[in-house]
């Protein structure tokens, strides 16, 4: 073979496959695709955000009780969208202490006296939707992604339960839903979110521990928290970019 | 054939066999906004809620929703939602009838009360907590409601 032909033969190839990549790739999307998909919400307008005030909670469990109600989660103690943590410092121990029993659904029990308790507090939790998620990355199917306002959803009719996701995500926030044959996870209540309504667990918590609102609003619960509060987040060094906001909580908590 | 002809056509039966495996597999939405399908949007839009909101329960229990709501100080659970305590207001068919909505007056209101008012040192100190056992007991043994007759306004009591 010439070099003339041998470069001939690769440019001709080069050629057939920029055109049919140009012809084939997913075209832009057009306003009124857009619109079909999403109902006429426009997810452009939104950024969700969530701020927790872990010196509020008192551990009732509500918002775990309305969370399994509102998204039908399996009511045995191994399944949580959302769980609340107790976090306790004891005199004379160098163990930190951590206990949640069934996620905190039935509250907790009196187990620590007054008196030998150095410190304790209670952290609700979630899904941080990740700017960066890594159960995204995991999927193997494309069963798990990230919407352009800001939350990580599941699509259960397309999940091979293979469980990457479970493993991949670092706070735990993931759980397979045996009922629906899925790995599931906390929205942030996008049904509810996307209809102008709070998630449930914010709603039902009686002392506002869970903040929740829009970033993209100045006026917002959750921008008046964020400048108003010190805040951080879980597990920064990660670089998944947890996006929920706590406030009040020990270096211990992950 | 020369070399040439033969490069192209092993290139355009690959080309061919990764459009037909494309359009075989892929599901119609598959790529509209990203690797995922957008019809799983439009799902999770359209999904029913459920919890209801206390303004919705309103418009029957006119007087209940007054008396959770108030101004007055002993009125201390007005930030409460009154699924928090009843349940979701959602109607639900249940044994095959359908009811008229999922609340109920919870079976055991002692436990209901306290799974806020329990004295945990985990809680934050202005939280009002009371204990059952113990030499601090407060009135253990009795219902809540003997005392704080109206649980949407309990700081009363007669």
């Amino acid at each position: 073979m010439k070099r003339r032909d041998f470069i001939k033969a690769t440019g001709t190839v080069t050629l057939a496959a920029g055109v049919y990549l140009t012809i084939l790739k997913p075209s832009p999307v057009n306003a009124k695709e857009e619109k079909d998909w999403l109902n006429g919400y426009d997810w452009n307008k939104h950024h969700w955000g969530f701020g927790i005030d872990s010196t509020k909670c008192i551990g009732c469990g509500s918002c775990v009780r309305a969370c399994k109600e509102e998204n039908d989660v399996p009511k045995d103690p191994y399944h949580f969208r959302c769980w609340v943590e107790r976090y306790a410092h004891l005199k004379g121990e160098e163990k930190l202490k951590v206990d949640s029993p069934n996620g905190g659904y039935d509250s907790f029990p009196d187990k620590y006296k007054k008196e030998e308790v150095l410190k304790s507090f209670f952290v609700p939790k979630l899904c941080n939707q990740c700017a960066v998620p890594p159960c995204v990355q995991v999927c193997p199917v494309g069963a798990t992604y990230q919407t352009k306002d800001g939350v990580v959803l599941v699509d259960n009719d397309y999940c091979i339960g293979c469980r990457y996701c479970i493993s991949a995500c670092p706070f735990g926030a993931r759980y397979m839903n045996d009922e629906v044959g899925c790995a599931d996870k906390c929205t942030w209540c996008y049904h509810r979110i996307t209809k102008g309504l709070e998630p449930v667990c914010v709603l039902a918590c009686p002392v506002e521990a869970r903040i929740f609102g829009d970033l993209k609003d100045k006026n917002s619960e959750i921008n008046k928290f964020i400048e108003e509060h010190k805040i951080i987040a879980l597990k920064p060094d990660l670089g998944c970019e947890a996006k929920v906001a706590y406030i009040g909580i020990d270096s211990e908590v992950r | 054939m020369s070399f040439t002809g033969r490069l192209l056509l092993i290139a355009l039966i690959c080309v061919a066999a990764y459009v037909v495996a494309k359009y075989a597999t892929e599901p119609p939405s598959f790529n509209v906004y990203g690797h995922y399908r957008a019809a799983n949007l439009s799902k999770q839009l359209s999904m029913e809620t459920k919890f209801i909101e206390k303004e919705t329960c309103q418009t029957c229990h006119q007087q209940e929703y007054n008396d959770l709501c108030s101004k007055e100080p002993s009125s201390s659970h007005r930030d409460l939602q009154c699924e928090a305590c009843h349940g979701l207001g959602v109607a639900r068919p249940k044994e095959g009838i359908v009811l008229s909505h999922g609340c109920k007056i919870p079976p055991d209101v002692t436990k209901q009360c306290m799974y806020c008012h329990e004295m945990l040192p985990s809680k934050p100190k202005g939280m009002p907590q009371i204990t059952l056992k113990g030499p601090e007991a407060h009135f253990p043994g009795m219902a809540c409601t003997i005392c704080h007759t109206n649980t949407h306004k309990p700081a009363y009591y007669k």
